[in-house]
């Protein structure tokens, strides 16, 4: 929510401190202030509230209370400007069917009204928050609710026939909301209605029924306090999310609706017309809110935080904290919840407000004693040792996503990331084929001439979740191919000697008919299933610890070959230096491909694959070609080299 | 990169920060556990003391799998490792083992969300929790000061922010004094000085006496954190998708 400094000031009896100072407090004991914007003498402070303390803190007051209390700020209890009832307006009857889902409802009829645009003293506290000014009654309720987080309604209540009645709807029931929707009711939905039909969703949005207009002269203002499940249930299943809604479904105290009303008619009475008239308020409150207190000690104070506070300390803080209390003679400190602290109610919750208070810098470092050492489970166990022994005969190790095409998988998601792969993979060879077809298509720049790889995850299928290894090899020609997937299957063996495997099992494979790539596969945990437990953790080795990780060029690499007759006495380092050098940047690989001697030459033969590409643009074949002359014609210049 | 070191496979970097993760943590005593990918709504939400009506629940979080024939109770794709915490007290206690528990649990978790450079449907936590007589707010400092330190050099300051998770009570975000910088300031940390690293608490005495813990009794710490994100601070990694690719101009990286 976004909070104006200035409008926090109002709640608080002397000045806050600097922003900086503000917001590094609010940021470490309470909120995270995500953004701040200086507007004239005022500034905006973006601050995420979790759901924990959106009961009281989605309020400027509320905000303003934790502030103080953070920072030792002495609050400022608001007073409300005086007005009196007129007996001649009529009462408002109301009945609530069901009082769990609507615990108290306030209504007040108001005769007399002028709705007109909002004075400037409404108008500027809606346009510093960024809203926009609708009229005077519209603006006094979403002050109200920025004020102390409490949501209100007002109805017309000339277009209210009869009484106001809070009732569930009846199936296939209808609502124009006030956005002009046309909603039809299942009947799960609470309602406010009157003797004919659905005025407001109750908590969410309010209906055309009963819209206020430039011409009304009678409303009925509305404060009540609905159940936040139910809230919560109908915002989602209308898709209509309101300032309301939000407070609603997250729960506020049934006394804010009281003292929110008294605000909202003072308001009313000062900017609602010079004739205003202001009816008895009928309160349905037949279960009130009783004190809240939560025992804690000192004792359970550190034992569960870590720190040493005595007595006399944790009751400075909870003065400091502005939370009353008394000490008993079991040396307890019994804590009177605030009306709006939904989210104190048991004594860690009390701890963690004293953590808080007391600041968790303060906490210091502690590591626990363990007498032995931890002990890994048997999958990453054998998955290292699988991942070294594959390691050392070139084989990568890939990480492929669990979510696969119709058919490629038995468990379905019911709300899939892509409607394309709507399953949880049944096995990886999928996953490690699309990766091989990857890969050989980048052989050339990756300095390959074939690609092996493997991965091991999890797969699904409807009897079970279990890990399975997959190892793949791909190939540019098919008798490389052939090659290749022969030692794989050689690989795979000895795996299973390496782990000291006898069983037998079933082998996975996949591979494409040309045999440019193939895979092999295991079920992992029937593998190491015989294996025995382990007792120790086996580090990795690792030799590359030292990784300066290079972004990736999203441009297209191309590749070109030179073939060089040199003299003997040439080394490759001179030619390699001289190829990258006339290259320039642009080339990301030289791999020499082929070295030989005819026997009738005294010079040597050799083969350079240059890979070019860029970080910034596409490189065009005439670019390429331009670069490739330059280095024939350097090497041809060279003292009896010849390209050919 | 040289010829010579394509010749040997490489490990995926998820792997490798594991693989470090692991050694560090159960050097100081902590076992590795693991757990399933697939869940029920119990263990992924309701054990952890998560409210049944809480948004995180909602379709635009977490992944549900289509009813199927059968089932008793609702499957999701977990949402986080924190599951594990439940499935290691409830065996531990099967097996009349009582604590003190010291478990990390590294492992592949999901989410519903638009993916982009920094966000990913599927992406790895590392879970952390510890369960004695008397384990407090301050060994979890200590605990991920020396995890941090071994795993990004230097003495990085841990930093406890108050926040809200349901299944901690004090919960906490952690924060890492920025290992490059050390605090004053660079790209890494987007000039905070500080890193928002992981997320953390006290176990809730719900979360404790559903696995059948006496809370007065009993009490710990829990702690978990993306470890894509740790790769992509430790070594610049700039898209997250990378890590899911297959690809070795990525992989031979390392």
């Amino acid at each position: 929510m976004k909070y104006s400094r200035n409008w926090l000031q109002e709640h608080l009896t002397t000045p806050l401190p600097a922003l900086l100072t503000l917001t590094k407090e609010v940021t470490l004991r309470a909120f995270e202030v995500e953004e701040i914007e200086i507007h004239g003498d005022d500034v905006l402070l973006e601050i995420k509230v979790l759901p924990d303390r959106a009961h009281d803190a989605l309020s400027h007051r509320g905000m303003a209370r934790e502030i103080g209390a953070l920072i030792g700020v002495v609050r400022k209890e608001r007073v409300y400007d005086s007005f009196t009832h007129s007996a001649t307006v009529s009462e408002v009857k109301v009945t609530v069917e069901d009082s769990t889902l609507c615990p108290r409802y306030l209504a007040t009829r108001i005769d007399a009204v002028a709705v007109t645009d909002s004075p400037e003293a409404l108008r500027s506290k809606i346009e510093v928050l960024g809203g926009r000014s609708i009229n005077n009654l519209v603006d006094i309720t979403n002050i109200v609710l920025f004020d102390i987080g409490q949501p209100l309604h007002v109805f017309d209540a000339d277009k209210v026939v009869g009484g106001i009645t809070v009732r569930l709807a009846k199936v296939g029931e209808e609502i124009t909301t006030l956005d002009n929707k046309s909603v039809v009711l299942s009947g799960n939905e609470l309602v406010i209605a009157d003797d004919e039909g659905v005025l407001a969703l109750a908590g969410v949005k309010g209906g055309k029924k009963a819209e206020v207009s430039n011409t009304t002269t009678s409303i009925i203002l509305e404060c009540a306090n609905f159940n936040s499940t139910l809230t919560r249930k109908t915002s989602q299943r209308l898709n209509i999310n309101t300032d309301a809604s939000k407070r609603y479904e997250n729960g506020i105290t049934s006394a804010l609706a009281g003292e929110s009303c008294v605000y909202a008619l003072a308001l009313i009475a000062m900017y609602g017309g010079n004739e205003v008239k202001i009816g008895a308020t009928t309160d349905v409150y037949p279960n009130p809110e009783t004190p809240v207190t939560v025992a804690i000690t000192s004792t359970a104070v550190n034992r569960l935080l870590g720190i040493t506070l005595i007595d006399e300390k944790v009751g400075e803080v909870l003065a400091r904290a502005q939370l009353s209390f008394i000490k008993n003679d079991k040396g307890e400190f019994l804590v009177n919840i605030p009306e709006e602290r939904l989210d104190l109610r048991i004594k860690e919750d009390m701890i963690e407000e004293i953590g808080r208070h007391v600041g968790y810098e303060n906490i210091v470092s502690v590591l626990p004693k363990l007498t032995k050492k931890g002990v890994p489970n048997k999958r990453l166990y054998y998955a290292n040792k699988v991942r070294q022994f594959l390691a050392q005969r070139g084989y990568s190790e890939v990480y492929t996503y669990s979510f696969a095409k119709r058919g490629e998988g038995d468990i379905e998601v019911l709300n899939p990331v892509g409607k394309d792969r709507p399953f949880m993979r049944n096995e990886l060879g999928t996953g490690v084929e699309t990766a091989l077809v990857k890969n050989i298509y980048n052989a050339s720049l990756l300095g390959l001439e074939e690609v092996r790889i493997f991965e091991i995850g999890n797969v699904f299928s409807h009897t079970d979740e279990h890990q399975e290894i997959r190892i793949g090899v791909a190939a540019n020609n098919k008798k490389k191919g052939v090659l290749l997937e022969n030692q794989m299957i050689v690989d795979m063996k000895d795996l299973r000697e390496f782990l000291g495997v006898i069983e037998n099992q079933t082998e996975l494979h996949s591979g494409d008919a040309n045999k440019l790539s193939s895979t092999l596969g295991a079920n992992f945990d029937t593998l190491v299933n015989d294996l025995p437990e382990p007792t120790e953790y086996q580090p990795l080795a690792l030799e590359n610890r030292d990784v300066h990780y290079q972004t990736l060029s999203a441009y297209p690499f191309i590749v070109r070959d030179i073939a060089i007759f040199v003299p003997q006495e040439v080394t490759e380092e001179y030619i390699e230096a001289l190829l990258k050098k006339e290259g320039g940047e642009l080339v990301v690989r030289l791999s020499q491909f082929d070295k030989f001697q005819k026997p009738d030459e005294t010079r040597i033969s050799y083969g350079y694959r240059l890979v070019f590409q860029s970080f910034t643009k596409t490189l065009t074949d005439d670019e390429i070609n331009g670069i490739m002359e330059h280095i024939t014609a350097l090497c041809n210049a060279e003292n009896n080299w010849q390209v050919r | 990169m040289s010829d010579e070191a394509t010749k040997k496979g490489h490990l995926h970097p998820l792997t490798i920060l594991i693989d470090q993760i692991s050694g560090i943590m159960t050097e100081m005593g902590f076992d590795v556990a693991d757990g399933p990918e697939i869940e029920t709504e119990y263990y992924n939400f309701d054990a952890l003391n998560v409210p049944k009506d809480h948004s995180s629940r909602d379709m635009q979080d977490t992944f549900w799998l289509k009813p199927r024939a059968g089932d008793i109770e609702r499957y999701l794709l977990r949402t986080h490792t924190s599951p594990v915490q439940i499935h290691y007290m409830k065996e531990k206690l099967k097996l009349g083992i009582l604590p003190p528990y010291a478990m990390i649990a590294p492992g592949k978790v999901f989410r519903n969300e638009a993916t982009d450079a920094t966000h990913e449907a599927q992406f790895f936590q590392v879970e952390g929790m510890m369960i004695g007589k008397d384990i407090t707010l301050g060994h979890l400092k200590g605990v991920l000061e020396h995890l941090f330190s071994k795993l990004f050099g230097g003495a990085p300051v841990v930093r406890l922010r108050s926040s809200f998770f349901p299944f901690v009570e004090p919960g906490v975000e952690v924060d890492m004094q920025c290992f490059k910088c050390a605090g004053s300031g660079c790209s890494v940390c987007k000039n905070s000085g500080w890193i928002e690293i992981m997320g953390g608490g006290m176990v809730h005495p719900k979360v404790l006496a559903g696995c059948d813990l006496d809370a007065e009794k009993w009490q710990g710490f829990a702690f978990g954190g993306g470890i894509d994100r740790i790769a992509m601070l430790k070594w610049g990694i700039d898209d997250v998708r990378l890590l899911y690719s297959g690809d070795l101009r990525v992989i031979n990286q390392f």
